[in-house]
């Protein structure tokens, strides 16, 4: 995912060898949800679901569960935010596999007509069926859910950060016994924080246009103009998981500083909306403790 | 640090690299066996704050940005010293 996960476990360790283990296959999950879920790797389970449009693909869970899940955003954001979106990544320039620099585009032509209404989910059979040639990019979704997976294996040892590249999972308490304290990077400033939440048992996830850029602009793009959104510099969300606080400060960059607003009471989350120009849009009771 | 990727394949030994971030020179020691990254570690740190190495497997950094902070939310990680000294010795193990 071209992250650095940091796991940070605090409080009076009683089983060193338990721990260790709980720590281990926390991180393993990142590796795990990035073979099914990974655009660059041709090898990927959802690459190789992409090889084969028109036909129900059944996939493991980790596939399906994300894009089920990136589905249900794409519908309650009215399109704002659509999985489908991967060819036009591809063709700005998001196509490098991080690890190798290799360009490993799929070569599928960025059609606008495509949508995540060409998505086809059928629950019970646990099938996906791409009903045109699209390419998927899960990347909002994807790290949510490995983040959420690595908190379930960490929940027991109860106080706990992970930290994927800036997203963050919060368990318990910090150090010092209170909830952890987070802050909110600077939008235009780098290594500065422009404020400052704390968090408990849930996560904090942000998009931003600081975060990866290509020659054309950064990676968060608006499904309807094919182009990166512009209306803000970042969007934090705070929600019990990680997937949902993930996709949702996605959904939210794209859609603005009022709609974003709005999808994010919708769906009762708390976040904070940064424009360019560092106006503040926030849900009532963010920053509240 | 990511968990170890499963490809591409790197050559067996250990290999060095630095990074530089503002808060000053990271040196890591990369260490690759049957191909793959085994341990990643901290050889020199010549930061301002002090590099607090979380010695599990595998070997993890707890960088602060700040002491006021636990955290912060927003890829800070991207500009992290001992990520760039960790590419710069796959680098090397090419």
């Amino acid at each position: 995912m071209g992250t650095i996960v940091t796991v940070d476990v605090v409080g009076a360790i009683d089983d060193d060898a338990d721990c260790d283990a709980r720590m281990t296959r926390a991180l393993g999950w990142f590796e795990v949800v990035e073979r099914a879920c990974s655009r660059f790797d041709p090898a990927s389970e959802l690459r190789q679901l992409g090889a084969v449009p028109g036909t129900a693909v059944a996939v493991g869970p980790i596939l399906f569960e994300a894009v089920q899940f990136a589905i249900a955003v794409a519908h309650e954001s009215g399109g704002a935010f659509d999985p489908t979106i991967g060819a036009a990544m591809d063709v700005r320039g998001f196509d490098r596999d991080y690890r190798s620099g290799d360009r490993t585009g799929s070569g599928v032509a960025d059609l606008p007509t495509v949508s995540y209404r060409d998505v086809e989910i059928d629950c019970d059979a646990r099938t996906i069926t791409l009903r045109a040639p699209l390419v998927l990019d899960l990347g909002a979704v994807a790290k949510g859910l490995a983040i959420d997976m690595a908190a379930r294996e960490l929940a027991p040892l109860r106080h706990f950060m992970i930290d994927a590249g800036g997203d963050l999972y919060a368990g318990g308490c910090n150090a010092r016994g209170k909830p952890w304290s987070i802050g909110i990077r600077h939008p235009r400033r780098d290594g500065e924080w422009i404020e400052t939440v704390t968090a408990s048992d849930c996560a904090v996830c942000t998009s931003g246009d600081y975060e990866r850029a290509s020659a054309n602009g950064h990676h968060l793009i608006d499904p309807v103009t094919r182009e990166p959104a512009a209306a803000l510099a970042s969007a934090t969300v705070i929600a019990p998981t990680a997937m949902v606080a993930d996709a949702l400060a996605t959904a939210a960059f794209v859609l603005g500083p009022e709609e974003g607003l709005r999808l994010l009471e919708r769906q009762r989350v708390e976040g904070l909306l940064l424009t360019a120009e560092l106006d503040r849009h926030a849900t009532r009771g963010f920053g509240r403790v | 640090m990511t968990a170890p990727p499963a490809a591409p394949k790197y050559k067996d030994g250990t290999y060095y690299g630095w990074g530089t971030s503002r808060h000053g020179d990271i040196q890591a020691a990369v260490v690759i066996e049957n191909g793959r990254i085994a341990s990643a570690t901290i050889a020199q740190c010549l930061t301002r704050y002090s590099c607090s190495v979380i010695s599990r497997l595998p070997p993890q950094v707890a960088e602060r940005q700040s002491p006021e902070v636990d955290y912060v939310s927003g890829a800070t990680q991207s500009t992290n010293a001992f990520y760039y000294a960790v590419v710069e010795a796959l680098g090397k193990a090419k």
